[in-house]
């Protein structure tokens, strides 16, 4: 706790002339040039002064803007934001190593939640949330097993399998769009991982199984680009996929995800997104973006950023999970094919949700690893 | 008209790299001192520009890099791994030769310490006499295996005329893909999804004096100040410091008054990589605790290319440049924590600092390579 009165300390002299502005409404007046003195970010901490609420997240090695992961959880942030009174801080640190500090410098912040997006917060947190046991975290990929965290396990190889199922449908169909056709006479898709590690290469595994569940004679070419934020790797092993007869290529690659779209572009074949609806993220690749493989992080964020407000941390705290059967995980047809696609493609994702949900789906890799 | 001006700005560019060469230590420091305040006022102007709150930035400027027990730990637990890093490169540099690879000494330093405490650890007794043993068998693996992995591109430079520039930075590529490779499948942590090895054992670790359990430790610092102490001593006082020094001002003078410039390279390399295999050990030991996903450790061995050079590439003067380098680091991501103001305003003002420290001394350094030589007076 003397932590806490030194921060107030540091920030006492700025504490007067603060205005209530949050970050995003900041933001959306485009006040930054004309706002001048209005400082949002100076943390109200323990200080009971404020009613508003203070939310930190702290993004993964893939950093923000990677319209994915990272995005896709800020997002829902910001909508609880936008009905709460919340102001949001985000820290954006991109070397695992530094993580135990990042989380004990925004919990000494005090503020009402701490979101870690992705696994490699773990081992840090084990320590951190005891020793912050007044601060409530949201752990993404995995749990920690303390009273004040919420760990979300993301039914990964489900929505791999979703990509998968998608991928293995529409190569078997001809499609033709903007200059992009498949080839129907050749069933071979392709997969690009970020890095090779072993997160992704259980998506690999799952997609595979989807392809296979749709037809086993489907070829799936496989390659890693080796960064989550470059996409030239990326894109050089989806140029490659593509010139040796994939049609489709799906990504596991966070930001560095573009490359695969580019080689679509390029090469006039498509692509399938990740994570979050991306022909609309990438809205400059929407011709060649047939759908994406969805996971409704946004809605477990705002969840958890609501339970925190509403004084209901009960019912967020411990093991829970995003799946296909609560409707966290999904397939979504991109936005310049809504409509245009094949009924195959509707049957196929359908019959899947169903056998996964059923549990008939005898997956070889579990959402964080084979 | 314009021939005298130019030939007044000439006249005053001479004079001004006249009075840089004959500028003191003391008024080196003075210029470098009155460069960080003239690049802090302008960042804060540029922070007022964007909408933010200067007087905040400056406060948390200062809090984020001493303002508490626990940031001052930070910022000399970054300040050791810029100075030991930032003494490899000053050690090739002052003899001539660019070792840009320090990275890649460092990751192949780093898991080579982890992994010959892990390895040992069984035939120790498990007592602090067995984490000393455990530490030395650690920092000597690291400063080896960096110290081989810096004789490579020597010897390729020697003996197969390869550029050194080119070869350590493409080694420190192939460094962090074949350890990222190794800490990704035979050395990952059992039953761990991360790219870790395992933990060092619990007798492993520098005793938390003074700062307690944060990663930093005042015995850290010490040996890293009597690292830079005995590398000063060995530049100016030995022969083979000697044989250094001399190829770095001109080598083939060196070569003249007997020096055997191939295995000069060698030496210069192997010494570099191994105090850059001596950083690794004290991250891996006093820090971490265990090695990790090297792509996604900071960027400690170029850093250090930015630190030598603010240090005139003295390995004394490396000390206060590595403190400023490991202060500004720290205040990022306080700043980051407790302000609006976007990281990357933030790298673009500590950038600027940095240059306007540097400048005076590239100045100084290039007037000094502009007079050598040449008539004097």
């Amino acid at each position: 706790m003397s932590h806490r009165t030194d921060t107030n300390g540091d920030c006492g002299d700025a504490r007067s002339d603060t205005s209530s502005i949050g970050r995003r409404t900041f933001l959306r007046s485009g006040a930054a040039a004309a706002g001048g003195l209005s400082l949002a970010g100076c943390m109200s901490g323990g200080g009971g002064d404020d009613d508003g609420y203070e939310m930190t997240i702290i993004s993964s090695p893939a950093g923000f803007d990677d319209q994915a992961f990272n995005d896709n959880a800020l997002e829902g942030l910001e909508d609880a934001a936008d009905e709460w009174d919340i102001e949001i801080n985000q820290v954006e640190e991109t070397n695992q190593g530094n993580y135990a500090e990042r989380q004990a410098d925004a919990a000494e912040a005090g503020p009402d939640l701490i979101v870690l997006v992705a696994d490699q917060h773990t081992d840090p947190l084990e320590e951190n949330a005891p020793e912050y046991s007044d601060v409530n975290w949201m752990l993404i990929n995995n749990v920690v097993d303390e009273p004040n965290v919420s760990g979300w396990i993301e039914m990964n190889h489900e929505m791999s399998f979703l990509a998968g199922v998608g991928a293995g449908t529409l190569t078997q169909e001809e499609i033709e769009h903007e200059g992009s056709s498949t080839n129907p006479d050749e069933n071979i898709v392709g997969f690009v991982g970020g890095e090779e590690i072993p997160l992704i290469e259980a998506f690999e595994v799952s997609y595979i199984q989807g392809v296979e569940w749709v037809d086993d004679s489907i070829e799936v070419l496989t390659g890693y680009g080796g960064s989550f934020s470059d996409p030239s790797g990326v894109n050089d092993q989806a140029v490659s996929q593509i010139d040796s007869g994939a049609d489709i290529v799906w990504h596991a690659a966070a930001a560095a995800g573009e490359g695969a779209f580019q080689a679509a572009d390029d090469n006039d074949r498509f692509a399938i997104g990740v994570d979050s609806d991306q022909s609309v993220a990438f809205d400059s690749y929407q011709d060649v973006i047939l759908g994406s493989a969805i996971k409704a992080l946004n809605e477990a964020t705002y969840e958890v950023a609501g339970a925190v407000v509403n004084d209901e941390w009960d019912s967020v705290q411990g093991e829970q999970n995003l799946s296909t059967e609560q409707g966290g995980i999904d397939w979504v047809t991109g936005q310049a094919f809504d409509g245009d696609m094949p009924d195959s493609l509707d049957q196929n994702i359908q019959d899947a949700k169903d056998a996964i949900s059923n549990g008939e789906i005898d997956f070889e890799c579990g959402p964080t690893g084979c | 008209m314009s021939a005298t001006d130019e030939s007044g700005a000439r006249s005053l560019l001479d004079r001004v790299s006249d009075r840089l060469l004959d500028a003191t230590v003391l008024e080196r420091f003075g210029i470098a001192l009155a460069s960080i305040l003239t690049a802090i006022l302008l960042g804060l102007l540029m922070v007022a520009a964007a909408g933010y709150n200067p007087i905040i930035f400056l406060n948390n400027l200062i809090v984020g890099a001493v303002g508490s027990e626990r940031v001052l730990a930070r910022t000399l637990r970054i300040s050791t791994f810029f100075i030991v890093t930032g003494v490899a490169v000053a050690v090739a540099f002052r003899a001539g030769v660019f070792n840009i690879g320090v990275q890649g000494q460092f990751v192949v330093g780093g898991l080579a310490c982890a992994m010959s405490i892990l390895w040992a650890a069984p035939y120790l007794p498990s007592g602090s006499l067995g984490g000393v043993g455990l530490m030395l068998i650690g920092t000597v693996a690291a400063a080896v295996s960096g110290g081989l992995y810096g004789a490579f591109p020597g010897v390729l430079k020697a003996y197969a005329d390869a550029n050194e520039i080119i070869t350590t930075i493409m080694l420190n590529f192939i460094a962090i893909g074949v350890v990222s490779w190794l800490i990704t499948n035979p050395f990952r942590e059992a039953g761990s999804t991360n790219v870790q090895t395992e933990p060092l054992p619990a007798n492993v670790g520098l005793p938390p004096i003074v700062f307690g359990e944060s990663g930093f430790s005042v015995v850290g610092l010490v040996l890293t100040l009597a690292l830079v102490a005995v590398v000063a001593v060995v530049m100016t006082r030995t022969r083979f410091g000697y044989d250094m020094m001399t190829s770095g001002y001109q080598a083939s003078a060196a070569v003249y008054s007997g020096v055997d410039a191939k295995r000069n390279v060698v030496a210069t390399m192997s010494f570099s990589g191994a105090v850059a295999g001596l950083a690794s050990a004290l991250f891996v030991i006093m820090y971490q605790g265990r090695f990790l996903e090297p792509a996604s450790i900071h960027t400690y061995g170029y850093d250090a290319i930015a630190v030598s050079l603010l240090a005139a590439n003295n390995p004394l003067a490396v000390v206060p440049a590595g403190l400023l380098f490991g202060g500004l680091n720290s205040s990022t991501s306080y700043i980051q924590i407790y302000s609006d103001v976007p990281v990357q305003l933030i790298d673009g003002i500590v950038g600027i600092v940095i240059l306007f420290v540097a400048v005076p001394e590239l100045f100084r350094m290039a007037a000094n390579r502009a007079t050598t030589g040449g008539e004097d007076e």
